[in-house]
């Protein structure tokens, strides 16, 4: 039960930080975009090719921090990887969905969103092929926190909840203590509005998208690290991601944070009463019931 | 009439290119005065305030702002220029607090943005009273200051306002609208649609009457009140109303 609960709070840090990224999007630019889930699968392909860029160059960059399986070629890879899948999703959004916002309607955009999560998807299964593959394929031991209830913790599980946890309160402060999260703020409650207070729409969007796609580079390096890298993870992830923005309210970065955690722990203790072949539905289950109760979700505000 | 700040000439605009509402709409506001849009609904007066605004495609005709050519500018732009919008609805970020509001306006004060949030609370004391509180739960009445002092805060040459009076009860309306008075006298003009005209006019230094997107009459707010064919057609409601 105890190693549940740190196991779905875990998944959820992870969870939280993808759905960041889409709640704002879905709220600025109305439209659900399927393709965000894939941004967590370029973050950490870029992550890994340019992990080992580094370590190749400067061996004394590939040396492990400890118990941690991350070393410094992996931060600065990391922190590349934020930049370089920002910067995709503002691509995403130049070459395909901006001249589809201006041409077409939202649902058009969400079968658009479809089509780059597929190209997305599928060039990296070119690249990269569709073997599972690891940052370090060193076996991380787990820390035994305490044997009764048997709590085992490695230490990339600690460190990615620890840095998880850190992104998403700077985000908070940016949001809730700055202009520029004032200004974010103001665009997705009402861009006209904000349009007269001299606030640049497009600027605006452009910070959206490499906001979101850096945290959800965050998100899949940091999935990466406590569990897999595949080109299929992205898939894997988008209805739990889904699941936690609804949940948490549509536009509501407090929300998604919490509805992160909602779907992370119910995945998590589910498995201790369900068969784990169940497990796939359960975000479907949490957006039901959410969506019956609380139309809006548990942050979101009726529009 | 003062020195023209505001130009219109001949300006017909729409929401969609092609499909016009104003059809060679002109008009002008001078320094520190106000000018009232007054007319049936639909006759375009919001219409010409977004134009002026930036938020309305302009086919042809210009506007121009001290002899500066603005038409056709962005929206985000326009502040650069001394024009201030307030919008008829939803003219303040409800999830944002109130200083927040401000300061989020303030980012286009050049330089003490402080000094210029503090200089609103000056002029609007409730705003500071419950400048930690949302802005969504502010009164009808606080809602609008709040928006004029997100106008003012830059110092703009010209003011928009979209029926600042509108959902505010009679009291709240003409201390509003006194407001606006005050705004004026400090050499700021103003370009007003108000639904109550009748009010409007009293504080308007002139008007224009518009009617399907076309100019009909004009002349100051007095001659326009006393005005036995203008009331009849265009103020008809609010002379019964007001019997």
């Amino acid at each position: 039960m105890i190693q549940s609960l740190f196991d779905g709070i875990l998944v959820g840090a992870i969870l939280s930080l993808g759905a960041i990224g889409l709640t704002m999007m879905m709220h600025i630019l109305r439209f659900a975009n399927f393709s965000h889930a894939e941004l967590l699968t370029v973050g950490a392909y870029v992550a890994l090719v340019f992990d080992a860029v580094f370590s190749a160059l400067v061996p004394a960059f590939a040396t492990k921090w400890g118990s941690l399986s991350l070393t410094a070629a992996l931060a600065v890879a990391t922190l590349l990887s934020i930049a370089i899948t920002g910067a995709t999703a503002v691509a995403a959004d130049r070459l395909i969905f901006k001249r589809l916002r201006e041409n077409a309607g939202p649902l058009t955009m969400v079968f658009a969103s479809f089509g780059v999560a597929l190209v997305m998807r599928n060039v990296i299964s070119l690249l990269f092929g569709l073997q599972t593959m690891h940052y370090s394929n060193d076996i991380a031991f787990a820390m035994v926190i305490s044997l009764d209830p048997l709590l085992l913790i490695k230490p990339d599980q600690f460190f990615v909840l620890i840095l998880a946890l850190t992104a998403m309160a700077a985000l908070h402060l940016v949001m809730t203590r700055t202009p520029l999260g004032f200004a974010l703020r103001a665009i997705s409650e009402n861009p006209p509005l904000a349009q007269a207070n001299g606030i640049n729409l497009k600027r605006m969007v452009t910070i959206t998208w490499m906001i979101g796609g850096g945290l959800a580079a965050l998100a899949g390096v940091f999935y990466a690290l406590t569990n897999q890298i595949s080109p299929i993870m992205g898939r894997d992830l988008v209805l739990s991601l889904f699941a936690a923005t609804i949940v948490g309210g549509i536009g509501s970065v407090p929300g998604a944070f919490i509805g992160g955690f909602v779907v992370g722990l119910a995945s998590s203790l589910a498995l201790l009463v369900i068969p784990s072949g169940y497990n796939p539905a359960l975000p479907f289950m949490i957006i039901l019931i959410t969506l019956y109760f609380r139309p809006f979700g548990l942050f979101g505000e009726e529009r | 009439m003062s020195e023209t700040r505001l130009h219109i000439d001949a300006v017909t605009a729409g929401y969609k290119p092609g499909f016009p509402i104003l059809h060679g709409v002109s008009a002008s506001v001078g320094v520190g005065e106000i000018v009232t849009l007054i007319g049936p609904n639909g006759a375009g007066k919001s219409t010409l305030v977004k134009a002026v605004a930036g938020f309305v495609h302009v086919d042809s005709g210009s506007i121009s702002l001290d002899g500066r050519d603005i038409t056709g500018i962005s929206p985000d732009r326009m502040t650069e220029h001394g024009v201030a919008y307030v919008p008829q609805t939803d003219n303040i970020f409800r999830t944002l607090g109130v200083e927040q509001n401000l300061v989020l306006a303030a980012q286009r004060v050049e330089r003490d943005r402080n000094r210029a949030i503090d200089a609103m609370f000056e002029l609007f004391p409730p705003l500071r009273e419950h400048k930690g509180l949302r802005a969504g739960g502010l009164s009808g009445g606080q809602r609008q200051m709040l928006a004029i002092a997100m106008a003012l805060i830059a110092g703009p040459q010209l003011v928009l306002m979209d029926e600042p009076t509108a959902g505010l009860s009679p009291k709240v309306a003409q201390e509003v609208l006194q407001l606006i008075r005050n705004i004026a006298s400090d050499n700021v003009s103003v370009l007003l649609v108000e639904q109550n005209a009748k009010a409007a006019l009293r504080i308007s230094d002139r008007a224009y009457v518009l009617a399907e997107g076309r100019n009909q009459h004009e002349g100051t707010g007095a001659a326009l009140l006393d005005d036995p064919v203008i009331g009849e057609i265009y103020l008809g409601a609010w002379r019964r109303e007001s019997a």
